[in-house]
């Protein structure tokens, strides 16, 4: 099979995600690369049928098809892998396999569709039964069943947007070994992912997009301080200054045996002082996430944190920003200065508008966000919505809570977040952020606890660890 | 805080709203101008069809600013009947075994009223926050649960002397009546609590942390946890008081209009209130103003059978067609497109 | 026996509109809407449906005629839940309030008439059979209808293509539209197979289980086949079960009338309580403890909710 996709653009309004793309595959492994905002998604979504572009064409084996329908697509042999399984909690395998099927009439020839599907299962190793519901399955496992189905139905082209999120290390192994497999046999495969190592790791060939333009094919063998620079070309790579302020208070973290790895007897406590940094370090799929929320709800072990002096921490000393913005963070039909007339509502039974005005327009000045006071929050981009987030932030002492602060936000931006919460190691007792980036855990920690899988496997100064360690903890080899 | 665009949209859509209507009453074979004519007349013709109105307009009201807490909280309290119900058992238990004199029989009736709708409310609450049971249908169960316990009251317990009928309990002692000044029997107590309560509603919805939470809860329940509040607590909250408010609703309904209890005492003002608060969504001077009409419309409607004779069902046709329009148009967006035809022309 | 055989025989013909009801808001909601308007449906078409069976005196045109009205109305909350994207629960309940009323406004001349009756058709050599015969094979063909229903839409559903897309719409319509599933049309086909079957539903009362035409005919029903559609776990055998149920609780509330009036009046009201039983429980069994409930109660009384039930299409389906 061979593509080609000629002159393909796109726009949104004055936004203009594609322009003018060509690229022509004929097999292996191909990386798609860019950072947020790109136009990779939107480039998928025309391969795959899900958008109609403004212009361009698709031409599969000397043939061109037609754009933005998604059936088409799929019987042209191109597949979408979504990054997250796209499949039905309610129907078991087998119905979830026919919903969409390549074939006229499939319940009519349903032992033949049986066969095949457990001839390719076998053939890969899977070994499910086609009478369980799909909601009784891993997210890997889903993932591994879609792939199947994509070639099931004469998929030549599979196209996988960042599938590898919701991994465990072990799902990645063998996703990644059904790829190899399948690139063997001749499927084209265009990968979508921000993780160079990844990248590195199973493509050939790749090309990195940039402001919705394809600026350069790249091939094997990759040299990736190239590739980083022509992703994040005009992006200023300034270094935070580390305001590093000496400060004399001490607070505990006081860490659940349950949530360590090895067999301690007891609870392990660790003396820090105010102001420090610690970040907890794990891949996706791990509890670093979850370690983070339950210093603030107490919901999944007793890991908790008590200051040595004074009044014992309450519940408004900690403030607690979750990694999906709008799904657990934010309200997306309440307007700026309702947020942070919430933002106060714990303290004041009664509102007084006035000032909560003046507020607002102090922390919209500060933090740079750019934005009316009567926008609902859906209204703005990715960045302003997290200093919002940000902006929220207490006054008084806190211990910040920061699940992936920087998650799906370019570099630039990336750097004015890391700006403002740095700005708060002066005035706060400590910040914990989690991260899967271990480049930010690095850069920005002074203690970094690496988690693998559900347990604690190292917490050390960074002093005493490199780089190359977390990597290894945080991968599960001790 | 004022709207004048919205304004300006809202008038339009009323303007096609209203266009609408007299259509459907044209085909109808009915002369639109006729009904509304003595349709105004029947209920604001004279001071004691002035004060029908007000008995019917109380528990429309009562109930719309019932719904606009749970609506806040992005709940469907379609169980909303059912409060009114157990508001309007919870007065029959007092008015029937206390015999005081009209000074203390309302208030105590108020009480039970507040204390048994708001607790039918809590169990909607309940099974929405505790068993995650869709409010609809808990609520649709709960409110045919109450019409079944009223059945059972009346033919049970509380049945007339002699005779088990669905007909109703005995008319209350006098002294359990809601208190009336005036020629007209002005429910001048009933009318003070109305007031009192959508005032204090429009302080508690726009200038308290109570209301920014149920319009929060509403709109993201898991992003509320950070806020240092939970929304589980808000949605009972919620319903804690939208069952409090319709239990004065259902007192309204035994006390002030039928003062017996009979089957179907909520007199289906609650589903009328939901179609009321999905117009006016959340804003409570419009809840107000429109109760006010759709009492208007009930108590002319029931003149209409005198002097037109015509089925009063017509009133409720002309509700929900309201309604529906209104919910309609505000889709497609009509009006902004005579809006903008409108200031061509003038711009012309 | 005989007593047995005859109640057994009037609680399937009283069930006939409710399993066809029934079945039509399962189809309904599987493809992810749930139709509110059931009540003010079933009460309007069963209005028409007699009209048109009495001017006409062919009761098959009054069906027909319902069954068109059922799916007109549905057309209409598609099109609200498809193109203009609003709320299906509010479209649904003003539609209810709105068709209700309206069938007691233009049913007022159609109080008390006689419209065209229909027969029973016993079937050949199957009737015969003792006791079996009686019940299950002397029945209207409406009521023939209803029971080759069950097993059809079970078939529907499970086993053909449309019905296999409709469900999938209804589980998780994003998923659905990038395999190639046209969301719109299967959800748009469910709404309407189910608005005409509850069409049928209100003709089937008003020309056979209650014959004729009052005001506020068919009050209640509509609300009772929602509760029995979430008793049946979206299921058809299981909902026809549930309709079945509640015909006979009907029966025995008549029968109850000469003992005691109470009784007779809150039997027809026990689907209620029952529906948020079974909520509760389907809630209870996807928690932590539920794991200890045999898994034979979980199968005769959980359900497969559909997932995307009573949800808003996703705004990338254009």
């Amino acid at each position: 099979m061979k593509i080609q996709i000629k002159n393909l653009s796109k726009s949104f309004g004055n936004l203009k995600a594609n322009k003018n793309i060509n690229l022509s595959l004929d097999s292996g492994i191909h990386a798609l690369l860019g950072e947020n905002g790109a136009g990779k998604s939107t480039f998928v979504k025309i391969i795959s049928g899900q958008l109609t572009p403004d212009s361009g064409e698709i031409i599969i084996n000397g043939e061109n098809i037609n754009l933005g329908s998604a059936k088409d697509s799929i019987k042209n042999g191109i597949g979408l892998l979504n990054q997250d399984p796209l499949d039905f909690s309610n129907l078991s395998i087998l119905e979830s396999f026919l919903v969409g099927i390549n074939e006229k009439k499939p319940f009519r020839k349903i032992e033949n569709i049986k066969q095949k599907i457990l001839g390719l299962f076998k053939n890969y190793g899977i070994e499910i039964e086609l009478s369980s519901k799909t909601n009784s399955l891993s997210i890997g496992e889903r993932q591994q069943i879609e792939l199947i189905r994509l070639l099931y139905n004469g998929a030549k082209l599979i196209i996988l947007d960042e599938p590898t999120s919701a991994f465990s290390l072990e799902q990645k192994k063998r996703v990644f070994e059904t790829l190899k497999k399948l690139s063997n046999e001749g499927i084209i495969i265009i990968f979508v992912s921000h993780k160079l190592d990844e990248i590195f790791e199973i493509c050939e060939t790749g090309s990195i997009l940039k402001s919705g333009e394809l600026i350069e094919n790249i091939t094997k063998p990759f040299n990736s301080k190239k590739i980083l620079s022509t992703m994040f070309e005009n992006t200023e790579f300034h270094k935070s200054e580390q305001k590093y302020t000496e400060r004399v208070n001490k607070f505990s973290i006081i860490i659940s045996k349950s949530d360590l790895f090895n067999d301690y007897k007891s609870d392990l406590v660790h003396e820090y002082t105010f102001g420090s940094v610690i970040g907890i370090a794990g891949l996706q799929g791990s509890s670093n996430d979850k370690l983070i929320k339950n210093v603030f709800s107490n919901e999944f072990s007793k890991t908790r944190i008590i200051k040595q002096f004074g009044d014992p921490l309450k519940i408004e000393n900690y403030y607690y920003m979750p990694a999906d913005r709008l799904e657990r963070g934010l309200f997306k039909d309440l307007n700026l200065l309702e947020h942070y007339a919430l933002s106060i509502s714990a303290k004041k039974t009664f509102l007084d508008w006035k000032i909560i005005k003046q507020t607002a327009i102090d922390k919209i000045n500060k933090f740079n966000i750019k934005s009316n006071l009567n926008n609902s929050l859906s209204e703005l981009s990715g960045g302003n919505q997290q200093r919002v987030m940000l902006s929220l932030m207490p006054d008084l002492e806190s211990v910040l809570l920061l699940e992936q602060p920087t998650r799906g936000l370019d570099y630039n931006s990336a750097n004015k977040i890391w700006e403002m919460i740095l700005e708060r190691k002066k005035q706060d007792i400590a910040i914990l952020f989690s991260s899967t980036d271990m480049d930010e855990i690095w850069e920005y920690s002074d203690i970094i606890f690496s988690v693998s899988g559900n347990k604690i496997m190292d917490i050390s100064y960074k002093n005493n660890l490199t780089k190359e360690k977390i990597i290894k903890f945080v991968s599960g080899l001790v | 805080m004022f709207d004048f665009d919205n304004l300006k949209i809202n008038s339009i859509r009323l303007l096609l709203t209203l266009f609408i209507i007299f259509f459907t009453l044209i085909l109808f074979g009915i002369s639109p101008f006729e009904v509304f004519q003595s349709i105004i007349y029947g209920s604001l013709g004279s001071e004691s069809k002035f004060i029908r109105t007000l008995i019917v307009w109380a528990p429309i009201s009562l109930a719309s600013l019932a719904l606009i807490y749970t609506f806040s909280a992005g709940m469907w309290n379609i169980g909303i009947e059912g409060q009114i119900i157990m508001g309007a058992v919870g007065a029959t238990f007092i008015a029937r075994s206390f015999l005081g004199d009209y000074l203390i029989s309302p208030y105590i009736q108020i009480l039970f009223a507040v204390l048994f709708g708001g607790l039918w409310g809590l169990l909607s609450a309940l099974l929405k926050v505790k068993g995650n049971v869709h409010e609809i249908f808990s609520g649709l169960g709960l409110d045919f649960v109450a019409s079944g316990i009223v059945i059972f009251l009346i033919i049970g317990p509380w049945k007339r002397d002699g005779i088990a009928s669905t007909g109703g309990t005995d008319l209350f002692h006098k002294a359990s009546w809601i208190p009336t000044i005036g020629n007209h029997n002005f429910p001048l107590m009933l009318i003070v609590i109305i007031l009192f309560l959508y005032l204090l509603s429009y302080v508690v919805l726009n200038f308290t942390s109570l209301g920014i939470r149920l319009k929060s809860t509403g709109i993201n329940v898991l992003a509320t946890e950070r806020f240092y509040f939970k929304s589980d607590r808000y949605i009972v909250f919620s319903y804690l008081i939208a069952g409090s408010i319709a239990g004065i609703a259902g007192f309204s309904q035994a006390s002030g209009a039928y003062h017996k209890l009979v089957p179907s005492i909520s007199g289906g003002f609650g589903f009328l209130a939901i179609l009321i608060v999905l117009i006016s969504s959340r804003n409570i001077y419009f809840s107000f103003i429109l109760s006010f009409l759709f009492s208007i419309l009930i108590v002319g409607g029931s003149q209409l059978q005198i002097r037109l004779g015509l089925d009063n069902t017509i009133i409720g046709i002309i509700q929900a067609t309201f309604v529906l329009s209104w919910l309609v148009l505000q889709r497609i967006k009509v009006e902004n497109m005579i809006l903008q035809k409108i200031s061509r022309v003038f711009s012309k | 026996m005989i007593f047995f055989e005859n109640t057994l025989i009037t609680v399937i013909s009283l069930s006939t509109p409710l399993v066809i009801a029934v079945i039509g808001e399962t189809i309904s909601e599987k493809s992810g809407v749930i139709n509110l308007s059931a009540e003010g449906t079933i009460m309007i078409c069963a209005l028409f449906g007699f009209i048109f069976g009495y001017i006409s005196d062919v009761a098959t045109l009054g069906f027909l005629f319902a069954m068109f009205l059922g799916a007109g109305i549905a057309v209409f909350i598609s099109y609200c839940d498809i193109k203009l994207r609003m709320d299906q629960i509010a479209v649904g309940f003003v539609l209810t309030i709105l068709l209700s009323h309206l069938s007691n406004y233009l049913g007022q001349d159609y109080v008390r008439l006689n419209g065209p009756m229909i027969t029973k058709i016993q079937i050949p050599l199957l009737s015969k059979i003792p006791f079996m015969g009686n019940v299950l094979f002397n029945h209207s063909f409406i009521t023939y209808l209803s029971i080759l229903l069950i097993p059809s839409a079970w078939f529907f559903l499970n086993k053909t293509t449309i019905g296999l897309s409709i469900r999938s719409a209804g589980e998780n319509p994003l998923a659905a539209s990038s395999r190639g599933i046209d969301v719109k049309k299967m959800r748009f086909l469910g709404t309407i197979i189910g608005g005409s079957l509850l069409g049928l539903a209100g003709a089937t009362f008003s020309l056979y289980t209650k014959y004729g035409w009052s005001e506020g005919h068919t009050t209640n029903y509509g609300w009772i086949i929602l509760a029995i559609a979430i008793f049946g776990g979206w299921n058809p055998y299981r909902a026809a079960v549930g309709a079945y149920s509640f015909g006979l609780l009907q029966v025995l509330a008549i029968k109850a009338q000469s003992v005691t009036l109470a009784l007779s009046q809150i039997l027809p009201l026990l689907p209620f309580p029952i529906m948020i039983f079974v909520l509760i429980f389907i809630q209870y069994i996807n928690t932590k403890d539920g794991k200890y409930v045999p898994r034979v109660i979980v199968s005769l009384i959980a359900g497969n909710q559909p997932k995307a039930l009573g949800e808003k299409l996703p705004e990338e389906i254009k």
